[in-house]
């Protein structure tokens, strides 16, 4: 009688080792599991913050930034870090280059035209002088360009 | 009150504002002399002049006068800036390319052989005895160094009366400001339309502009020429860029920078010339465009 007993507290016994040890091993491979997966949820989430980063549309890089000039119709956009764009390829100001087309020229009439001089007379020496100073109001502007 | 006076010298008009009393009208006036002088001495147009006489002796230890000394001193400084892309020896190429005489005069000209532009480096200088040697068979031209040694010179003395700004065919150094501006207003050609392209106050800084839209001419082998000689060929040079305007403090800086950035091209020039100390670019592509370095836009007055 005893020795029914004793068998069976011992496989009690067993078994709820037994038992103890599947649940703990089911429990730890669940957790594994679900580490597993927040580690590749914050793996996806680190790659799309880089990509959204580089990713960078066309029409932000050629947004106009407008900076006060002395010439108020243009317009600068910044190309490369060490060059800016003052002004594109085929747009120069229309404006301008009309008021630069000769104007249309009549003919003289017969009679206004002159005989050309016989001959080019030379300056009387009274004619050439030196250059003299003049007194202006306020600084003239220069021209800077190719040296002519 | 500012004087003004205008004349030509040095194959430009040249124009000198001077802000001074009356006695500014008495100081303007010796200018045109003072410049015929540099001139004389500095000439490539001209057998006579010491330049060419100094030519005359490539090869050989010549002493020559402080102006000429001075001028070739600065040229070679020029050269040493830009890598040898300005090189004061390439007179006998601009010959070679029918630049033979004074622009006015050239319409058609006859072109020869281009040889190799010697090596700016061997220009030799003894500053104890005021001695100059250059490479045999070569000849120096100062060309825009001249310009931009006289318009600093003159503007210098100029300074110690008033406030001034010299202009030599386009290329300017000012000096102080006039009373009341910020700055000397000057206005930036555009090539393309003849009118102004934007405007600056300059003040105690230099402006100058080089380019390919002025001094052209044909050849009897009905070529195109202009005088921007690349000196790694020896030709006309072959550039995307009509015209540089170079700010700076320096005016000889600013002339040799102007064309080291002509013959780089736009972009790779204006990258360069970002790299470089107290420079300012900006550049008229041949297809229109206007670039410039990232510091023009936040320069409108320009000042050392």
């Amino acid at each position: 009688m005893a020795n029914t007993d004793r068998a069976r507290k011992l496989l009690v016994r067993t078994a709820l080792v037994t038992s103890t040890t599947i649940a703990t091993l089911i429990g730890a491979q669940n957790l594994a599991m679900l580490d597993a997966r927040a580690f590749q949820g914050i793996e996806m989430a680190d790659t799309n913050t880089d990509q959204e980063i580089i990713v960078v549309t066309p029409d932000a890089i050629r947004t106009p930034l407008p900076v006060e000039r002395a010439a108020p119709n243009m317009t600068i956009l910044h190309a490369a870090p060490s060059i800016t764009i003052l002004r594109q390829s085929g747009q120069i100001s229309t404006s301008q280059t009309a008021s630069t087309s000769p104007l249309s020229i009549q003919p003289p009439s017969p009679s206004s035209i002159q005989p050309p001089p016989s001959s080019i007379q030379p300056p009387s020496p009274s004619q050439i002088t030196a250059p003299n100073p003049i007194v202006v109001q306020q600084p003239v502007p220069q021209r800077s360009r190719s040296s002519r | 009150m500012i004087h003004l006076i205008e004349f030509r010298a040095m194959g430009c008009q040249v124009s000198v504002q001077l802000e001074a009393d009356k006695q500014g009208a008495d100081i303007l006036r010796m200018l045109p002399q003072r410049f015929a002088n540099i001139e004389a001495t500095l000439t490539r147009f001209d057998s006579h002049s010491e330049l060419m006489r100094f030519n005359a002796h490539a090869g050989e230890w010549v002493a020559v006068s402080d102006l000429l000394f001075a001028n070739i001193q600065s040229a070679k400084h020029a050269a040493r800036l830009t890598d040898g892309l300005y090189n004061p020896l390439i007179l006998s190429a601009l010959v070679a390319n029918g630049y033979d005489r004074s622009f006015e005069q050239i319409n058609t000209s006859d072109t020869s052989a281009t040889n190799p532009v010697s090596q700016w480096c061997d220009i030799a200088l003894n500053r104890k005895t005021q001695e100059v040697r250059i490479p045999a068979e070569s000849a120096i031209d100062l060309g825009g160094v001249a310009k931009g040694w006289t318009a600093t010179y003159i503007a210098d003395e100029l300074a110690e009366i008033g406030a001034c700004l010299v202009n030599i065919g386009g290329d300017m150094v000012a000096r102080g400001r006039p009373s009341g501006f910020t700055g000397w207003l000057v206005e930036i050609d555009d090539p393309f339309t003849d009118y102004a392209f934007t405007t600056i106050y300059l003040s105690d800084s230099s402006i100058s502009t080089s380019g390919i839209d002025y001094r052209r001419w044909s050849t009897t082998d009905s070529k195109e020429r202009h005088h921007i000689i690349d000196p790694r060929t020896g030709d006309s040079a072959t550039t995307n860029v009509l015209s540089a305007t170079i700010m700076h403090p320096s005016a000889i800086t600013s002339e040799a920078y102007a064309k080291a950035l002509i013959l780089r091209g736009a972009e790779d020039g204006l990258a360069w010339l970002n790299q470089q100390w107290n420079a300012i670019g900006i550049v008229f592509h041949q297809d229109g465009a206007v670039l410039s370095t990232s510091n023009f836009t936040h320069e409108r007055n320009i000042q050392a």
